[in-house]
């Protein structure tokens, strides 16, 4: 029921980030969680929710992309 | 609806079901599965306490009513029974099937299990509609939108980025 796939911030300005999913970016807020260019993050209803440590974001992506494969 | 906005009390078992599942919802949107507009009608009839529709509920959130109904024949009750889902979300079953990594939870990193499981947390700190809540010796910022008389001292329980109701 639950899913996300973790995004790269690219572009910190004030209040939202801009986070990178394989080429697609998009917005996100950084009310919630406080992040840095290099960060990987959850991100929920355009709000960055998460931050998550960056081997185990590049194994959920790596997960992800092989899903989509199937 | 300015400023007050009306508790949400009534409690019947679709609306506690709506309220752990609000925030997958919109997973579901970012998996394609729902539409963002499918997503705003659940959001208004859970935030303006209107009828929800059971069959809808269960199309949308198949997982979970699976899981529903195995604790249901458990307790031997219906799996709409307020219980039953209770037990599921507030009694930790559902958390147990994060930890047993069953099913699609398998794939899931462990940040994320963390944050699809359900905590139960302490308001520290509130400013807006944004609760700093204390769980495990972590600090998050949540949603207090399902929840927004909850004050500081409050316990509450937490799904993904929101607080989903005061718990004693």
């Amino acid at each position: 029921m639950c899913l996300a796939i973790p995004g790269k911030v690219i572009k910190v300005e004030k209040g939202f980030a801009t986070v990178n999913y394989s080429g697609e970016q998009r917005k996100a807020s950084t009310q919630l969680v406080e992040v840095k260019p290099g960060d990987y993050v959850i991100v929920q209803a355009q709000f960055i929710i998460q931050k998550i440590p960056k081997k185990e974001a590049l194994e959920a992506i790596k997960v992800w992309q092989e899903n989509e494969k199937k | 609806m300015a400023g007050e906005r009306k508790e949400i009390s009534s409690e019947t078992p679709e609306r506690y079901f709506l309220k752990y599942a609000y925030p997958c919802s919109f997973v579901l949107v970012d998996l394609g599965k729902i539409t963002d507009e499918k997503r705003k009608e659940l959001e208004k009839q859970l935030l303006n306490n209107e009828p929800i529709d059971r069959t809808e509920l269960e199309n949308i959130f198949k997982a979970a009513f699976k899981r529903l109904k195995e604790i249901a024949k458990e307790m031997k009750k219906d799996y709409w029974d307020l219980e039953v889902i209770k037990e599921y979300f507030f009694g930790e079953k559902h958390n147990d099937f994060i930890d047993k990594q069953e099913g699609m939870y398998s794939e899931f990193s462990p940040t994320i299990r963390e944050l699809c499981k359900v905590h139960k947390a302490e308001v520290t700190e509130k400013r807006e509609n944004i609760l700093t809540v204390k769980y495990a010796g972590i600090a998050r910022n949540v949603f207090a939108t399902l929840v927004p008389d909850a004050k500081v001292g409050d316990k509450v329980t937490v799904h993904w980025a929101f607080a989903i109701e005061k718990v004693a």
